[in-house]
Order: C-alpha cells, then structure tokens, then sequence
C-alpha cells in the first residue's frame, strides 16, 4: 500500500519518469528473455521458443584454444585503463579548473575533448599514417636518423604500450569532463579558509579536493568495474587492423567473439559470449560494491 | 478508488506494449494463396534484395520493369540494392527478425547460404519450382542445381554466371613485351618467381606483384566445408599438388606443399617482391602504373574491361587448370526466405528473370533507348547523351541479375563474349565432391576457434609478412589446440556417407 501512497502522493514525478521507465523496460528488460538464446541451437523456423535446448554447447568455444590468453588480455588493458584513466582524468580536471583564463581553459577542453567525437575508424587510419611500413612518419624518420625500419603491425613488441597510448589520447578528455564539473562543484569557501590556515596548493588538493570527490571517483569505478569484461571492440579491431601477427598482446574477448563467429552467424552463441561477459561484470560490481561497504559504508552504490 | 485504477492503467498499458513488441518478434507462417477466387492472380508487390550497387536511374527503371511486370503475372516489385558490409550486415539481421522479404541474395561468401538453410530461413524451392518454375529449372543446368542441394532439397536458384573458379595474373603488356616475358610458360604459381625476379631487377621502381595470397586460391581443390579458409580439402583433377597416396579428407595447412609456399611467399616479400604493408591497397598504385602484375580470381572476359579501366593493355594468363566446386555453384543465387508471404509469385518472378531477356535486360541495363540502343542480337552500346563512365542506369557485366547468357553486352566486349564462359567451364575440372554440402552444426565450437587461429596465422603466412620458420609451426599447433581433428573426422564421416549416397541413386 506505500507504493499506491507514494503513487498518489508524487504522481507528477511518477508521470514525468515514465517515458525513461518505458524505454528502461523495452530496451534493458524485454531483451532479457533473449539470454535463453544462449542455450538454444536457434533457427528461425521454430523462434526462439521452438528452438532445441543445447545445455551449455555454446558456451564451450569461450574455453577453447586461447581462451587464458584473451581473458589476461581483456582483464589486463581494463585494468590499466580503469586504474591510470581514474588518475590521469581526476588530474586533467584538477589542472583545467586551476587555470584562471577563461579562453584558455576552454580552448584546452575543447582539444583534449576532439578525439572523442573520431570513430574509431578515422583513428586507425590517423595512427596507421604514422606506423605504416613504408610509408609512415615514425619510419621515414627512422630511416632519416639511421635506424632500421620497424614494421609496426607484424610487430607486437610496442602494441601494448601503442593501445593504452591511443585510449587514453581518445578518452581521458571526455572522461575528465564529470570531474572537472564535480570539482567545480566544490565550494571556494574551503579553499579560502585552507588559504588563511597557510596550506600550499598540494595540502589543498591532498585534503579538500580529492575527499571532495571521493563518492563521485567510487561510483565512476564501480560502474567502470562492471564494464572490465567488455574490451573496446574499436581499439583492438580496427587500430590494429586486425592484424594477425599481433594476436597475442590484442587479442580480446569481443574480437575473438567477432572473429569466431563473423562468418557463421551463430545467435547462440554470440548471446553466450555476451551473457558470459555480463555474468562475470555483475558478479564483480557486487563483490566491489560488498568491499567497497565494508571500508566505508556511505560510498557503496547500494 | 481513483489510485487503483490509475495502478490498472499502467499495468495494462504495459500489457499493450508489450503484446505489440511480441507480436512483432513472431513472424506469422500463414500464406496466401496465389490466386484469387475467379483464378486470376491477384495483384502483389514483391520485396527483392539484392547484392547490387544502387543506381542513380533505379527508380526510372523500376516504373518501366513493374509496368512489364503487372502485364505477365500481375506482381510488382519493390528492388532494395545494397553491397559490401552494408548487405552483410544488415540482411542476416532482417532474416533473423523475420522482416517480411520475398527474395534475397544469398552466396557463399556474404549472406552465407548455408549457415541460412541450417538455421532454416528459407523456403525449400522442388515443389514451387515443379508448378511455377518449369523453364527456369530447364535452363539451368544440373551441376548448379546439385551445387545447391542440401539434404535433397533446393533452398536458392544459383547465378547462371562463369561455371567453377580459375585464378589468373593479369600483367601489364607493355612490360610483358618489353622484358620479352613468355606468359605460355607460366603453368603454375611456382613459374612466377624468375618473371618477378626480371621485373624487380630491370626495374625497381615498380612493384612487381601486389601480393602473394591470391596465388594460394590456383591450388586445384575442393575446399569441403565450403568457406575457403577453413581445413579440410581433397585433391581435384588428375595431377594433384597436394601428394597424398589416399583420396580422404586432410588438413592443407599441415602439408609439405603448404610450407613451400609460405616459405616462398617469404623469401619474395624479401626481395621486395610483394608488399609489406599489412593493409596495402593497391588500386592506387594500378591506376598510377606503379604495379607489374596481380593474381585474382578470374572471370571470363574481365581483363577487357580492367584494361578500359585502368587505361593501359593487360594480358592474362591463367595459373593452371581451374575447378568447379560447391562453393563456387554457391557462388551466388536467390532465395525465398520464410517470411514472404507469396512465395508462388516470387517463384514466377524468378522463372521470368531467368528466361526472359526483356525483363532480365531491364535489370541488367535499364530502358532500351533512353539508357541504350541495340547494336545487334547480343551487343548494345549507350543510348545518345548517356555517359558510359558514368550511366545513369547499367551494370555493365551484370551477373548478379541471374543468368548471364540472356543478358546484351556492350559493343566494347569481344563478338565471342558467351562463347568464352564455355571456354572457361571446359578449362574447369569439376570436382569428386561436387555437390558435397558439410554441416557444420556438431562442430560449431571448434570451428569458432579455428576461426580465430586462421584470422591469425593465415593472412600474414601466405602474405609472406612473417617468418614462417617461426610461425607456422605455431600455426599447425593452434590448430591442433582448436580441434582441427575433430573437424576433418567429422567432415570425412559426412563425405562418406553422401558418397554412398551418391552411389545408390
């Protein structure tokens, strides 16, 4: 009976989330009855409720071949882009609200924030203009000093460190952008008692800004937590142009997914690999959000 | 009072919605008959998807074919023409969501036929083709149709195009002459490397071959699960590359003759031979004059129109014998997914399209007069006014319209154009297991890693952009890892039973 209350009590509200909650349902819930693809040999002539029930057969390519190799890849990169992504976008924000001039704070987010807007394809092509064998910047210069040519993409000695390099030349922008606007957030009345009290820029960021956006870094970390087994199916396709002889250091689960099935058109088993990856993201936000509950109660998401 | 009902206007408002999404998900599986009470047939728009480039003057044509269309057997129909990854992309999804489509492009290389007949998307064609398409089963001929049977049935009418596959180089024929290169002596892809070597050494300037994976298709084999990629092939023609003292099923990457290959595509990338760029695009350097020769798949009479193309003479000469197999009858085709609601007319249609050159021609070329006049019986050359580089409506060697030696050609092509696609059948031996379809749904997930393997090792191998001292022993291992056993026993114990199969019919 509270709900009916609260119902009648807030109803404008109610009406005013409706729209977002329809949406919610059709496109986050009803697809959910589509997870049973997942242990179905689906063909269209008997739909999905017709279709025969094959157990956990499509689940068995997952753990074939070099599956170690691809969760460490996949697992490994998020990590990294999770961890030096958290520091490198908190430190841009810090940095782009201590610069006073208007026009030029503006004129460095507007830079930092471009390379978001590229497909990944126009990414590829930019770097490839640089690694290329023959014909690429980094190469010719090479060859110009005296060294020997490197070709990049039979190459996988560099891919590592050119991957995170590309994500983070594409991303960290954007993603500083909601905590530059929660440190914006932050009252300058602290700072200017810090200031009385005689503390440095360091103090001031050590001790009023970063416990300023403590909740906001948890969330972000959490949600971002979830998302550690879906690799950025860009990045690791087209930037490396597919390219064979790097498999080891870029191979990830969705490309090994894309790769694998591209040609067979498998729904039971694409919806394997994507219910897999989901399963193994919810069962990490919980287990972040249960340590994140035990430090300190009043950050956890739930 | 009032709280409660608001509560049941929600949830059945959800109900609703709900009700539409579902029903929208299932395809009905009710058809209507094709004719009306009286017998005649009522009228019906067909929707037709085709693997096509879209064309400025389509609409134009369209009102002119339907016009025809309504005439013969009262249907018209809506031609949405897409290719590349767009067609890939977007036409399994419409079969899957059961989007209602009366015919649709399917081959073995996008919108795979197979994988669409084992997850049942279409319309088994016999019995519609013993009432409505009586002439279009005469012309074409048997090989096709048993290329197209799966498990004794029929799901698409092939392309009556160029029978079997032959790959060829084409070379630039001034060089050719200049260098005095005698193109009879090139029997193989083994007899390129001097004819590369001259080329590389008179001229270093120009790339001498844009890359060595084609070279691998002129192998005479039949690729037995039907993507040409995956492993699993028996010999095909009486001199076989592959050595192999038995006639069963082997993996051909695990061969001597493999390693020869990649260690030759090796040592040209080396010298320079070939590129060494990962994603060379060599279109660029064809047109600025800059490469000597290319291997491709070849299709009768196109070294005439990549000439015109690229503006200087070309020379072809095939590498060895070519072969017919499934894959190749699978070339291309059309089939009736479940979804239409007229598969008796769509099959009309497909009989028409085959057998009348009118309506095939309308396709092919657009409007006699506006968009061409004819030469001849066979030949045709632009209309007045029409640019020929850019028309507003022609597809030129338009195969993908279905069956080529009803179609007119332009006064450009050799007298002896249909002549050449019988040349090029006979130069193909057909295959031992032509008409062998492998299904692959007990070996699906060792395929998907195989996949994988193929997507890593393969490319850069027969590219020649890695050491294959180093990879591909690495290569036959992760295949091995991946189940490639299990995939070439299951392969064999399918081929053996469709062999005797073969023999009791």
């Amino acid at each position: 009976m509270t709900f009916l209350y609260e119902l009648r009590k807030h109803g404008a509200l109610f009406v005013m989330a409706l729209p977002a909650l329809i949406l919610l349902v059709l496109f986050n819930y009803m697809p959910m009855f589509g997870v049973i693809l997942a242990f179905k040999n689906y063909n269209f002539y008997d739909g999905i409720l017709g279709s025969p029930w094959v157990g956990f057969d499509n689940f068995k390519y997952l753990f074939k071949g070099d599956a170690w190799l691809i969760t460490r890849n996949t697992l490994l990169y998020n990590l990294v882009f999770i961890v030096i992504g958290l520091i490198l976008s908190v430190a841009l924000a810090i940095i782009l609200d201590e610069i006073r001039s208007r026009f030029l704070s503006k004129t460095y987010q507007t830079i930092l924030i471009m390379p978001y807007f590229l497909s990944w394809t126009i990414v590829a092509l930019i770097f490839y203009a640089f690694l290329s064998a023959d014909k690429g910047i980094v190469n010719q210069l090479l060859s110009y000093m005296g060294f020997h040519p490197i070709n990049f993409y039979t190459d996988m000695t560099y891919w590592p460190y050119i991957l995170i390099f590309v994500f983070f030349w594409k991303s960290v922008g954007y993603n500083s952008i909601i905590y530059l606007a929660s440190v914006t957030g932050i009252s300058p009345d602290y700072y200017e008692a810090a200031t009385i009290d005689g503390a440095n820029k360091w103090q001031q960021i050590r001790y009023i800004t970063l416990p300023c956006l403590r909740p906001i870094i948890i969330i972000m970390t959490i949600l971002s937590i979830g998302k550690i087994f879906y690799a950025d199916f860009g990045l690791f396709y087209q930037v490396t142009y597919n390219s064979g002889a790097l498999y080891p250091v870029t191979q990830v689960i969705d490309t090994y997914v894309y790769n694998g099935l591209v040609t067979m058109g498998n729904y039971g088993m694409t919806a394997a690999a994507g219910l897999y990856q989901s399963f193994v993201g919810f069962v990490l936000v919980i287990l972040t959000n249960w340590i994140v509950k035990k430090v300190d109660r009043d950050s956890a998401l739930f | 009072m009032l709280h409660k009902s608001k509560a049941w206007c929600l949830s059945l408002a959800v109900i609703l919605l709900l009700s539409v999404v579902l029903s929208a998900c299932g395809g009905s599986s009710d058809s209507s008959s094709a004719t009306g009470a009286n017998g005649e047939l009522a009228p019906v728009e067909l929707v037709f998807y085709n693997y096509a480039t879209p064309m400025k003057g389509q609409e134009r044509v369209m009102q002119a074919i339907n016009k025809y269309l309504k005439e013969k057997i009262n249907a018209t129909v809506k031609v949405v023409t897409m290719e590349g990854s767009d067609f890939e992309t977007k036409v399994p999804v419409m079969l899957a969501s059961g989007q209602p489509m009366d015919i649709v492009f399917t081959s073995s290389w996008t919108n795979n036929y197979l994988s669409n007949v084992s997850k049942q998307a279409f319309t088994p064609l016999s019995s519609l083709m013993d009432k409505y398409g009586q002439d279009l089963k005469k012309t074409i001929p048997d090989t096709l149709w048993k290329g197209m049977t799966v498990k004794n049935e029929i799901y698409a009418v092939p392309s009556y195009k160029e029978v079997g596959h032959q790959v060829g180089v084409l070379m630039r024929k001034d060089m050719v002459e200049k260098y005095k290169i005698d193109t009879n002596s090139i029997k193989s892809w083994k007899d390129m490397e001097p004819i590369l070597k001259t080329v590389h050494e008179k001229d270093p300037s120009i790339l001498p071959l844009d890359g060595s994976e084609g070279m691998y298709r002129s192998i005479p084999v039949q690729h037995m699960s039907g993507d040409w990629n995956l492993p699993g092939v028996i010999n095909v023609g009486d001199q076989p590359y592959y050595k192999r003292s038995d006639d069963k099923i082997f993996d051909q990457y695990e061969t001597p003759e493999f390693k020869e290959f990649v260690e030759t595509a090796y040592r040209w990338n080396q010298a320079g031979y070939t590129p060494k760029d990962v994603e060379y695009q060599s279109e660029g350097d064809w047109k600025a004059g800059k490469v000597f020769a290319g291997s491709l798949l070849y299709a009768p009479n196109y070294v005439y129109k990549r000439s015109a193309q690229l503006g200087y003479p070309l020379v072809y000469q095939n590498l060895g014998k070519g072969v017919i197999e499934t894959s190749d009858v699978q070339g291309g085709g059309f089939a009736i997914p479940r979804s239409s609601k007229n598969p008796e007319r769509a099959m009309m249609f497909l009989n028409l399209l085959y057998t009348d050159p009118v309506l095939a021609n309308m396709f092919v070329h657009g409007i006699e007069g506006q968009d061409y006049v004819k030469v001849d019986k066979t030949f045709i050359k632009p209309a007045e006014g029409v640019d020929p580089l850019n028309p507003d409506y022609d597809y030129g060697y338009g195969w993908m319209w279905g069956n080529v030696n009803i179609f007119y050609y332009d006064q450009s092509y050799p007298k002896d154009t249909l002549e050449q696609f019988k040349v090029f059948e006979d130069n193909n031996t057909p295959s031992p297991a032509l008409g062998f379809n492998f299904d692959t749904t007990p070996v699906q997930t060792q395929i998907a890693a195989i996949n994988n393997v193929i997507s890593q090792f393969y490319p850069p191998l027969v590219r020649g952009t890695v050491n294959p001292d180093q990879y591909l022993p690495m290569f036959i291992q992760k295949l091995k890892d991946a189940g490639v056993d299990e995939l070439i026993s299951e392969m064999q114990s399918q081929y053996d039973q469709w062999k005797s199969e073969q023999t009791k019919s």
